[in-house]
């Protein structure tokens, strides 16, 4: 792409988006469709609902489980994935069983882990580890052994102590692919958070949009889609900043957004 | 005997005795429950409810209804998001006008807008394939996009100055060059799809494995029986996908292992 004005291209980037927001608000103001209130009053119940209680209540439970879920995620994927790549023939092993409960819809597994862990909020916390452990575990594993073999030769004949192999060889080596496996652990830890909620659950986001759903309270919901969006936009903008400083010591790519053949 | 073979028999032998130890935790842990309180089910019981289960034709008709569903969802996205990925990546006014609404329209977290969809079309089998469509077309677009635009400069340039016509172009030049790009969106969509009609199945109740497993929660015999079916069409999926993607991208890299 040809270097632009800095100008330009906000312009560019941000005539869509408004448009569509104006005319979204306009069109939709005399409004008589029950499922498509006015923008004005899904605004309004967006600031009864997000701006009071309701951040407490709904809000802040659903993010903690997410954080909470997404830890373990983290611990166990990293932990595991660094374990098995160190040795192979358990990797070896180990892989048609990891293929395995990677691929299970881990939407299909809530009933069975809410049987497990009860319905309180562990079951959310287990539902979303347990979706987001995969992908990070599978990608710890083949970052660490995509490390080039040659670098690992020069570890050992150094003696390198395996505590400071792991922390300044292996991990750092790994690193550009952990956080992929990051991001898609991210984006399936909001489908969970969201899915749990809905499927059994006092408190939530997703709880608070599937009873408005069902109590009919239809501006209510639209404002529980609207936080959601803007969740999940916020949580992915935000992980761009860590990823951008895990991976500082890397030499920038021109296009990060793509991810080829991963 | 050389090593290689010793190896494999190795990794065989292990995965032969993991899966018998898996299967004898799960049975152990099974017994430890109260037999009164709801609890996981033994191990041997779920394999006699998997086993007949597989003799009902429920399991088969609700299969066949989650894989319809998935299949046509995927399709879908497929015909709009390629022909609409080479539209905006023509030029970078159309790219950049659309980058913030693509990027938002992807990061809504997907079953947020499933009560929108009940209370439109009901729970039916056209409800989860909007919602496909409505999710999993984003990363077959936004990688569509990244492909062409990463198309080598000179390639095009090269294909220019033969003036070869615009779609022969696209096919032998921006085509291959892209489809790798491309694949890995299909990848992401496929996986994305199944777990859409899972869970439309599950939290709307759309006819299909979903809905069988919700129906079924008072008997976990089968209930876990289906969450296994699940896994297994899951894999297979994954497994299709990978196929058609390393016959059709023979030339281009050495197979690989499937990660993200």
């Amino acid at each position: 792409m040809k270097m632009m004005s800095g100008l330009r291209l906000l312009v560019w980037e941000l005539w869509l988006p408004i448009l569509i927001v104006v005319v979204w608000y306009f069109g939709s103001e005399s409004s008589k469709s029950p499922y498509f209130p006015p923008l004005s009053r899904i605004w309004k119940a967006f600031v009864d609902n997000w701006f009071g209680p309701g951040f407490v209540h709904d809000v802040v439970p659903s993010l903690t489980n997410l954080a909470f879920g997404l830890a373990v995620a983290l611990v166990v994927g990293v932990g595991a994935g660094l374990l098995l790549a160190m040795f192979p023939l358990a990797a070896d092993i180990a892989d048609p069983f990891l293929q395995f409960f990677r691929a299970i819809p881990a939407l299909a597994v809530l009933p069975a882990l809410f049987i497990v862990f009860g319905t309180g909020s562990t079951g959310n916390v287990a539902a979303i580890a347990f979706g987001a452990v995969w992908p990070i575990l599978l990608n710890t594993l083949d970052g660490i052994r995509s490390i080039d073999p040659s670098i690992r030769l020069v570890a050992r004949s150094y003696r390198i102590r395996t505590p400071l192999l792991v922390t300044q060889v292996l991990l750092p080596g790994a690193m550009p692919q952990i956080t992929v496996g990051i991001r898609t652990s991210l984006a399936i830890g909001v489908v969970i958070m969201v899915g749990s909620e809905m499927y059994v659950s006092t408190a939530g986001i997703g709880h608070f949009v599937i009873v408005a759903q069902q109590t009919f309270a239809i501006a209510d919901m639209w404002s529980g889609i609207l936080l959601l969006g803007i969740i999940g936009y916020v949580l992915n903008l935000g992980y761009g900043v860590i990823e951008r400083w895990l991976l500082r010591w890397q030499p920038r790519t021109h296009d990060a957004l793509a991810v080829k053949g991963n | 005997m050389t090593t290689l073979q010793t190896r494999r028999r190795q990794v065989l032998l292990g995965r032969l005795l993991t899966l018998f130890a898996l299967a004898a935790a799960w049975q152990i842990f099974g017994m430890l429950g109260d037999e009164d309180v709801k609890g996981i089910p033994k191990f041997s019981d779920v394999a006699v409810a998997l086993v007949n289960e597989l003799g009902t034709s429920s399991l088969w008709t609700s299969l066949g209804q989650t894989v319809t569903t998935t299949a046509i969802g995927l399709a879908l996205c497929l015909v709009i998001g390629i022909p609409a990925g080479l539209l905006l990546a023509a030029h970078p006014f159309l790219t950049v006008s659309s980058r913030f609404v693509i990027d938002f329209c992807r990061t809504v977290p997907p079953l947020a807008i499933i009560p929108l969809f009940l209370l439109i079309m009901g729970p039916t089998q056209r409800m989860a394939v909007a919602l496909i469509v409505a999710v999993s077309v984003w990363p077959i677009l936004l990688q569509t996009i990244h492909g062409v635009r990463n198309v080598d400069p000179e390639l095009l340039a090269t294909a220019r100055s033969f003036r070869l016509p615009l779609w022969r172009r696209l096919a032998l030049v921006v085509a291959p060059a892209s489809m790798p790009y491309i694949f890995t969106g299909i990848r992401i969509s496929a996986t994305l799809s199944l777990l859409l009609t899972i869970g439309a199945e599950l939290i709307a109740g759309v006819p299909g494995l979903g809905k069988e497993i919700l129906l079924s929660q008072s008997v976990p015999d089968r209930m876990f029986a289906l969450i296994i079916v699940a896994g297994l069409l899951g894999m297979l999926l994954a497994f299709a996908v990978m196929a058609i993607e390393n016959r059709l991208l023979a030339w281009h890299y050495i197979p690989r292992r499937m990660t993200t």
